[in-house]
């Protein structure tokens, strides 16, 4: 890819968000919005929340993706046991596997 | 005259091991120790800069220590491929000591702190430059026991206790293995000469020493580099290390792990061709394992920790490739680049969030944009950078990576890691969303407000990199152009050292 290309793709990205810019600043200015208090309350269920009662915590963060991936998720998690002896199993694993891999692939070639 | 390049390994050597009777003159003057190492790796680095114009002229420029003449002497050789990585290790350096330089006011034995930092970017210099197997080993292990050391700075933390004996328990046994490959070399060739392995290893193909040695090899440089099944050491040993080293340890020595294991399979070995599926799938479980490992985290250096698990699978993608096409090894090596200074910043930004709020936990964070608006911005650019975002600098090194992923026919990898590089943007998401937007949390003890100056200039001044390099690559592209092709690297690397 030319650096042409690059600059292109930069220039549009650029150009996209100099409008998307304007476009807010214009509308601020033809629809002005007064931000009372009560305007800036979060109501839910009939209930006033505070901001920080709305902040959704880490662990909530894409909770279907995590429970989508769930098995894989368990996999991922039991590997990372922190236990030493796990890690260095792993590696003596890798050492073992990469020779196998090695040694065939070259046989193979 | 310009000073030779070993003068940017020896000269911060003398000023690292003066560094205890500076510390006992300087008592009470922790900025000044700091000034002088900030000093000390500058001026390796200008040392470097210095030969830019041979680079770029397309030289292989070799220095003969003791003019004991390869493959009987110890030789630095430096051809594109190294350079540019020299001087990411050190330009970063020299941000991390400014940096420290306010920083380290909250931590004790200064004196101590500043000598790890010189010696941990010694060793990666050492790495990079080194032209033969045994000096690579010795300069890897220069960098990793002061890293061990500075991970388990904070003593009075269990956590750091303990991730400080991970990383040296595993990193041990990963140098343990180069030693073994090291040997294992030696007893067939009777050289550890990067260009005399390259010329004497074809003799020896009917051997399956060579290949257990590559194997080891691999397996060693694979810890520091962090790719998967080898890097569980690193977001336990991250957490508690001080935020400047942990951007070091993070952005630039798995980089370092990545060149020594790449410059190796492709310069000193010659079945480059049945390595590439190995190293293409140890990149691509790379790039995804640690993404979803991102994604879950709640504490941001952790995140960062897995985050950069998985920019080093791109890394290595990149420089897989580099066997079918060119455009992986611009791609490879930009990222190495963009990942080291992106990564840097970003824990250069924890640092900043910890040393007003003095917390890392993302739970116990938020609405840190309206009081620490730089920090935020900085955090931000760093994180699209990572991501791929245009005009930053990691756009240009995705694009390539993905280009070099078509043009080497790899069509479903590559779908891989642009949907990885969406992983990325969620869990960036997350913790700008946790940290910075929302209301202020009131579990915070502290009243935050902006940094001092100092530590704020190496953020800002990687900022304004991210984004020119973002607008104008150039510069970079016409050092990484210098290196060609893998097969070119190796011919003009193997002539120039040889004769």
């Amino acid at each position: 890819m030319s650096l042409i290309q690059i600059a292109v793709v930069n220039q549009i990205f650029l150009a996209a968000i100099a409008i998307c810019l304007l476009l807010v600043y214009y509308n601020q200015k033809k629809y002005p919005v007064k931000r009372t208090k009560r305007k800036l309350e979060v109501y839910a269920c009939g209930e006033r929340l505070t901001g920080q009662e709305m902040q959704i915590y880490s662990e909530g963060f894409y909770w279907a993706f995590k429970k989508t991936l769930s098995s894989i998720y368990k996999q991922l998690l039991a590997f990372h046991s922190g236990k030493v002896s796990d890690y260095l199993t792993w590696l003596l694993f890798a050492i073992v596997i990469f020779t196998l891999f090695l040694i065939g692939g070259v046989l193979w070639a | 005259m310009a000073m030779e390049i070993y003068w940017a390994i020896i000269l911060p050597f003398f000023v690292a091991f003066g560094m205890p009777v500076l510390g006992h003159v300087l008592e009470e003057r922790s900025r000044a120790r700091g000034v002088v190492t900030t000093l000390a790796i500058l001026a390796s680095f200008t040392i470097l800069l210095a030969s830019l114009p041979s680079i770029l002229d397309g030289k292989v420029l070799v220095y003969e220590i003791g003019k004991w003449i390869p493959p009987y002497g110890i030789v630095l050789a430096v051809d594109a491929f190294n350079y540019f990585i020299a001087l990411i290790v050190t330009g970063i350096g020299v941000a991390v000591a400014l940096y420290s330089i306010h920083h380290i006011e909250i931590q004790t034995a200064v004196t101590k702190f500043y000598t790890l930092l010189i010696l941990t970017t010694i060793g990666m210099l050492g790495v990079t430059l080194t032209g033969d197997l045994f000096n690579l080993f010795v300069f890897f292990e220069i960098m990793s026991i002061s890293s061990y050391a500075i991970v388990a700075f904070r003593s009075n933390r269990p956590a750091a206790i303990e991730g400080a004996l991970k990383y040296l328990l595993i990193g041990s046994v990963g140098t343990s293995a180069i030693l073994l490959a090291i040997a294992f070399l030696y007893s067939v060739t009777g050289t550890l000469n990067f260009a005399d392995l390259a010329s004497k290893l074809p003799m020896f193909q009917n051997s399956v020493v060579p290949l257990i040695a590559l194997a080891l090899l691999i397996t060693g440089f694979s810890v520091k580099g962090v790719l998967v099944p080898l890097h569980a050491w690193k977001p336990d040993a991250l957490v508690e290390t001080s935020s400047e080293m942990a951007g070091l340890i993070a952005g630039v020595s798995s980089g370092v792990g990545l060149y020594a294991l790449f410059r190796v399979v492709y310069t000193v070995f010659p079945y480059t061709y049945s390595i590439a599926p190995l190293l293409l799938i140890l990149s691509v479980v790379t790039m995804i394992v640690g993404g979803l490992m991102a994604v879950i985290q709640t504490d941001l250096k952790r995140l960062l920790a897995y985050s950069s698990i998985s920019q080093s699978g791109y890394v290595a993608f990149g420089l897989s490739l580099a066997l079918f096409t060119a455009t992986g090894v611009v791609g490879g090596l930009f990222h190495i680049f963009n990942h080291a200074i992106a990564k840097t910043l970003l824990f250069l930004c924890v640092g900043a969030i910890i040393y007003r709020t003095g917390t890392h936990d993302m739970n116990k964070l938020g609405g840190l944009a309206s009081k620490m608006p730089l920090t935020a911005l900085a955090f931000v650019v760093g994180a699209l950078a990572i991501i791929g975002v245009p005009p930053t600098s990691g756009f240009i090194s995705k694009w390539y990576l993905y280009v070099a992923g078509v043009e080497a026919g790899m069509i479903p990898l590559t779908i891989i890691a642009i949907f990885m590089s969406l992983i990325t943007f969620a869990y960036y998401a997350k913790a700008i969303n946790r940290v910075f937007l929302g209301p202020r949390t009131t579990l915070l003890k502290n009243h935050p407000r902006e940094i001092p100056l100092s530590m704020l200039m190496p953020m800002l001044f990687f900022v304004a990199i991210i984004l020119i390099l973002g607008l104008y690559p150039q510069p970079v592209i016409s050092i990484i152009n210098q290196a060609g092709s893998i097969l070119s690297i190796k011919a003009a690397y193997v002539t120039a050292v040889l004769g």
